[in-house]
């Protein structure tokens, strides 16, 4: 009996030591932590208005959460393209284009409180929805997302009826429905609020429950088929200066990269890649590695025990064809 | 085999459970709106909370399921799934380059096979190709017109909008769908048929005559694949997003504008209209 909880109680240990949390994981709640700084504004009902909101912060966090300290890129880039007739947007244009440079879609992957709340969510133990052809596809969505909704409907809308439209963050975005919306709406003081409320919060709130739910079944449902932002950052994945990168000396095409990722990726560090490094310790001939690593970092020091199939390095080396588990011929292109 | 089935099992009940709770949380909202007669005013907080008592309690219940499923998983540990093997093009690209020679009935329809499923692929990436830019170009034609926007009620211009252009936008992505599901058949069918001739013939392999290359696409490819393109680029995008900050800052004040937007409640981002 006594044996019986022990083992249970290692199982336990193990359990913890076995899931304790990743860097990256640390990271994405720090930087949650960051952009809703002002506790102050949870417990007054109240948005900050403080002067760092000059400033945007990288990944999505709406700018009407009663903690938000920073300006969400999306919103202010919406609202800049409604006065895009007078004032070309400058400012906003520039930022986004900074921060893709320096982080492209790393900010997907370790800066964006969204991505932090799917990858949480997607842990629960039900069946998935795993990638293939068809999701691949569907992620081409949110670049129709990006230039209807974003950029035509808010600078036609805003040209005709001269008022303000952002309408991704009007009719779909989930961060200001749920750090805005039910933030603000939790609190007492915001209880007249409620009468403002209508059809319209209705559809918002219907499509948050939706995300959430899909987003356990599907890894970051909202960031592959539906995140402008992230369609944005993915034009700067080639040329941002953080982020992973393939040593095309040492890759054998052995597709487990790939395979291992949960995003649609065609290969690591495309449009799609979030930049998680997730499969850098699964590249059997260490190819994979963070940009800028040779000055930040020591070289990828991979674990005998955690790399997954420590035989492939040998096996690539000496030519030997390689079958899966089912015994099928794995592709190993141009290699008999 | 218990494991497996213990975890299957809980897996459904999870699943149909989250759906359900889902389900009910947005009954709730749209409940409160019809009763409401549909119209602004319809919430309150009383009702809200009346209403969400019954749902918070199921709520409560799930997140109980949620830890006995993390519990499971420490008394039979999920496994993580083998390996899948590479994409199919990869594998018909390898094999292709073994076609061996032959001759005979059997060896003239495999190859005349993998020829059409050849020409198939292109005919269907075109049609793709042409339904898209269709889709694309109806759905600009309507979004560019001011005319289709001009109501001052922007519920009612988005829901035109979307019952106009929705259609193609979904016929665009259906037809994208129908064209890799195709893809991943015809891919399957011609490494099937590419099979055949290597197990079926042993004589040496025909290698292909290849492409000559373009020298101009060959020199661009070279020049984007440069690092000091890459250098250049990355220089370029970083002086110009300096200097359209420092604008915004100093001469247009969008940086003002983005303030004056951060310090006052978007009422249209947090769903209040």
């Amino acid at each position: 009996m006594k044996a019986k909880f022990k083992n249970f109680f290692l199982k336990i240990k193990d359990w913890f030591i076995r899931h304790k949390p990743s860097k990256r994981r640390l990271i994405q709640v720090y930087a949650a932590l960051l952009y809703n700084a002002n506790i102050k504004g949870f417990i007054t009902g109240n948005i900050y208005t403080g002067k760092t909101k000059y400033a945007c912060v990288p990944g999505l966090n709406c700018y009407s959460c009663p903690g938000a300290v920073g300006a969400c890129p999306l919103g202010s880039l919406q609202n800049a393209l409604t006065d895009a007739g007078n004032t070309a947007p400058y400012y906003i244009i520039g930022i986004i284009a900074l921060f893709g440079l320096i982080l492209g879609r790393t900010i997907c992957g370790f800066l964006c409180p969204v991505g932090l709340a799917q990858e949480l969510l997607y842990k629960i133990k039900t069946p998935k929805i795993k990638k293939n052809c068809i999701t691949h596809v569907l992620s081409f969505f949110k670049y129709v997302v990006l230039v209807v909704l974003v950029i035509i409907l808010t600078i036609v809308i805003s040209s005709v009826t001269g008022s303000a439209t952002p309408a991704f963050c009007k009719y779909i975005c989930p961060a200001g429905t749920f750090g805005g919306g039910v933030g603000l709406l939790a609190h007492p003081e915001n209880a007249s609020f409620f009468d403002m409320l209508s059809g319209l919060f209705t559809w918002k709130f219907a499509l948050l429950v939706l995300i959430i739910v899909l987003s356990i079944f599907c890894f970051r449902f909202f960031c592959r088929f539906l995140c402008p932002l992230g369609a944005i950052y993915g034009f700067f994945n080639k040329f941002a200066l953080l982020g992973v990168k393939i040593d095309k000396s040492k890759c054998t095409d052995c597709g487990l990269c790939v395979n291992h990722c949960k995003m649609d990726i065609k290969h690591v560090g495309d449009h799609e890649c979030v930049e998680c490094g997730e499969c850098i310790s699964v590249c059997p001939t260490q190819a994979i590695s963070w940009k800028g690593s040779k000055i930040f970092l020591h070289s990828n020091a991979v674990k005998e025990e955690e790399t997954t199939q420590p035989e492939l390095t040998s096996l690539l080396e000496s030519g030997t064809t390689l079958k899966d588990d089912a015994g099928k011929e794995v592709a190993n292109d141009g290699q008999d | 085999m218990k494991a497996k089935k213990i975890r299957l099992y809980y897996g459904i009940f999870l699943s149909v459970f989250t759906a359900a709770l889902g389900a009910a949380f947005i009954a709730v909202a749209i409940g409160i709106l019809r009763d409401g007669n549909w119209v602004q005013g319809a919430y309150s907080r009383d009702i809200v909370a009346e209403r969400l008592f019954p749902v918070s309690i199921v709520f409560y219940i799930w997140i109980a399921a949620i830890i006995a499923g993390f519990v499971l998983s420490l008394v039979y540990p999920y496994q993580d799934k083998a390996v899948k093997i590479p994409q199919e093009r990869a594998t018909v690209k390898r094999l292709s380059a073994r076609i061996p020679e032959g001759s005979g009935e059997e060896y003239d329809k495999n190859l005349k096979l993998v020829r059409d499923e050849n020409r198939n692929r292109l005919i269907v990436y075109c049609v793709c190709a042409a339904i898209c830019f269709a889709g694309a170009i109806a759905s600009a034609v309507y979004l560019l017109q001011p005319n289709n926007f001009a109501s001052h009620d922007k519920n009612a211009s988005m829901l035109n909008m979307l019952i106009n252009v929705g259609p193609w936008v979904l016929v665009a992505f259906a037809a994208s769908v129908a064209m890799v599901v195709f893809e991943k058949f015809s891919y399957n069918r011609e490494i099937a048929a590419l099979k055949q001739l290597i197990a079926n013939y042993k004589g040496n392999p025909v290698i292909a005559a290849e492409k000559p290359q373009n020298a101009v696409w060959l020199k661009i490819k070279a020049f984007f694949g440069n690092k000091y393109f890459k250098l250049g680029v990355r220089i370029a995008v970083g002086v110009v997003a300096l200097t359209f900050i420092l604008v915004g800052v100093f001469d247009t004040e969008g940086a003002r504008d983005v303030f004056i937007k951060a310090v006052n409640i978007c009422t249209e981002c947090i769903g209040l209209g």
